[in-house]
C-alpha cells in the first residue's frame, strides 16, 4: 500500500528532472542598450513567457558599459507578474565581482538560483551595485526570443519607489537572456477508467477474501 | 419637409461636437493669446536688467518683425538686437505651440553600440481636426550635460529644433533624435512642437 501510494504521487508531480533551456534570447542582437544612469532607474528587467514553469537552476544577462573599465555585482530579482509587476519571487540572487571592460559588453551568469520554483509568466529585473568608480552600466536588446516569448513592445524599469513599463518604440524591447531549469506541468487529473478499475479490484478481493474466511 | 430637414440638421450640429470628441479630436482654438506677447516681453525686460538698449530692443520685438529689430536697433549695439530678436522668437513660438494637439510618445533613450550614438525615437500623432505644416520639435529644458546633434533648423533666437515636417488630421509620423553626452545625468526634456516655423 505505501508503494502505490509512493509510485501515485511520483506520477502526479510530473516533474521531469533535467536541466534544460527554459528560455532563450541571445541570437539577434539589436545593438540597442538601456542605461541606469540615463533613464534614472534602479532596476531594468522584462516581462517574459518561459517554455514552461520551472525549477530554475541558471540565468545569464548581458551588460554593457559605456565608462571606464569597471568591476560590478549583478543583481537579479524574479517578480510574479501584475500591474505590471507584482510580488517577489525568491531571491534576490548575487553575481560578485564581474569585470567589465570600457566599451563592451560582460555576461553575468547567476548559477544560484537553487531550482526556484517560477510560474510560466514571470518579471526578471536586474540591478547593479558595488559599481567601480567610472563604470556606466545598461543592458543589451536582443530580439526576438528563439525559446519562449516575450512582447517587444516594452520592458520593466523601476525608479526607486514604482515599477513601469517603458519602451524605446523601436519594437525589439527585449533583454538577453538564458534561463535554465527543470520544467515542470502541471498535475494531470487522474482519468475515471483507473480508478473504477481499482474500486473493482479492491473489492474483488476483499469479497474473495471474505468467501475464504466464510469457507474456513 | 424643409422644416424636418433644418430640424435633423439642428440636431446634427448639437450633436457634432460630442462625436468629434469622441474620435478624439482637439478643436483648434486658433487664437494667440495677447498675454503671450506681454509675457515674452516682460521676461526679456527682465533678462536686460538695466540695460536700456537690451530693455528697448524688447519692446521693439513686441511687432513680431526681424526687419523691424535690425532697422530700429541700428547703432543701438548687439544687446538690442539680440533682446528683439529673443522675443520676436518667443511670441513667434508661444503664438504657434500645437503641442496639446498632438500625441507624443517618447521612447526611452537608448545607447546604439554599432554607431555609438544616444537616440531616442519619437512617434507623434496629430490628435487635432486640422492639418499642421512646418512643424518644429523643440527640446525645452534639456538635462545638462546633453544636447540635441541632429536638428536641422535653427530660429532667429538661435534655438535648434527638428523638422516634423506637415501632419494631417489623425495620421502619425515617427523621428528619431540623437544626443551627444557628458558626464551621467539622467536624460530628460519637455517637448514642444510648434508649427508654421518653415
Amino acid at each position: 500500500m505505501h508503494l502505490m501510494k509512493t509510485v501515485l504521487l511520483l506520477t502526479l508531480a510530473a516533474v521531469r528532472c533535467q536541466a534544460t533551456a527554459l528560455y532563450s534570447n541571445t541570437t539577434t542582437d539589436q545593438l540597442d542598450s538601456a542605461f541606469y544612469s540615463t533613464l534614472g532607474v534602479t532596476e531594468i528587467g522584462d516581462q517574459i513567457q518561459l517554455f514552461s514553469a520551472g525549477m530554475l537552476t541558471s540565468l545569464d544577462a548581458q551588460f554593457f558599459n559605456v565608462g571606464a573599465d569597471a568591476t560590478f555585482d549583478a543583481v537579479l530579482r524574479f517578480y510574479n507578474v501584475g500591474g505590471p509587476v507584482g510580488t517577489q519571487i525568491g531571491g534576490p540572487f548575487t553575481a560578485a565581482n564581474i569585470f567589465i571592460a570600457s566599451g563592451t559588453s560582460a555576461t553575468a551568469t547567476f548559477s544560484n538560483l537553487g531550482n526556484l520554483l517560477v510560474p510560466q509568466d514571470v518579471v526578471a529585473t536586474f540591478s547593479v551595485q558595488n559599481v567601480s568608480a567610472g563604470g556606466d552600466l545598461g543592458l543589451n536588446f536582443f530580439d526576438p526570443p528563439t525559446l519562449g516569448n516575450s512582447s517587444a513592445s516594452f520592458f520593466i524599469v523601476y525608479d526607486g519607489t514604482a515599477f513601469s513599463q517603458a519602451s524605446t518604440n523601436l519594437d525589439h524591447d527585449n533583454l538577453y537572456m538564458e534561463i535554465s531549469g527543470a520544467p515542470v506541468s502541471a498535475a494531470p487529473e487522474p482519468s475515471p477508467a483507473p480508478i473504477l478499475a481499482g474500486v473493482l479490484i479492491v473489492m474483488a478481493c476483499w469479497k474473495t477474501g471474505l468467501r475464504i474466511r466464510q469457507r474456513r | 419637409m424643409s422644416k424636418t430637414v433644418s430640424w435633423m440638421a439642428g440636431i446634427g450640429l448639437m450633436f457634432g461636437a460630442s462625436l468629434t470628441g469622441q474620435t478624439g479630436c482637439k478643436p483648434d482654438d486658433g487664437v494667440c493669446l495677447p498675454s503671450v506677447k506681454s509675457q515674452c516681453v516682460s521676461d526679456c525686460s527682465q533678462r536686460c536688467g538695466d540695460v536700456g538698449e537690451c530693455i528697448f530692443g524688447c519692446e521693439i520685438g513686441q511687432f513680431t518683425s526681424v526687419d523691424q529689430c535690425t532697422f530700429d536697433c541700428n547703432g543701438l549695439g548687439e544687446p538690442c538686437l539680440q533682446s528683439c530678436l529673443v522675443t520676436v522668437d518667443c511670441i513667434n513660438l508661444g503664438c504657434n505651440v500645437v503641442t496639446d494637439k498632438l500625441n507624443i510618445s517618447r521612447g526611452a533613450i537608448v545607447y546604439n553600440r554599432s554607431t555609438k550614438v544616444w537616440q531616442q525615437t519619437i512617434v507623434v500623432t496629430n490628435s487635432g481636426c486640422t492639418d499642421l505644416t512646418g512643424l518644429a520639435y523643440f527640446v525645452d529644458s534639456l538635462s545638462s550635460g546633453w544636447g540635441l546633434t541632429n536638428g536641422d533648423g535653427t530660429t532667429t533666437g538661435g534655438l535648434v529644433y527638428k523638422k516634423l515636417g506637415s501632419l494631417q488630421s489623425q495620421s502619425v509620423t515617427t523621428i528619431t533624435l540623437l544626443f551627444s553626452r557628458t558626464g551621467a545625468t539622467v536624460f530628460d526634456y519637455t517637448p514642444r512642437v510648434v508649427s508654421g516655423l518653415y
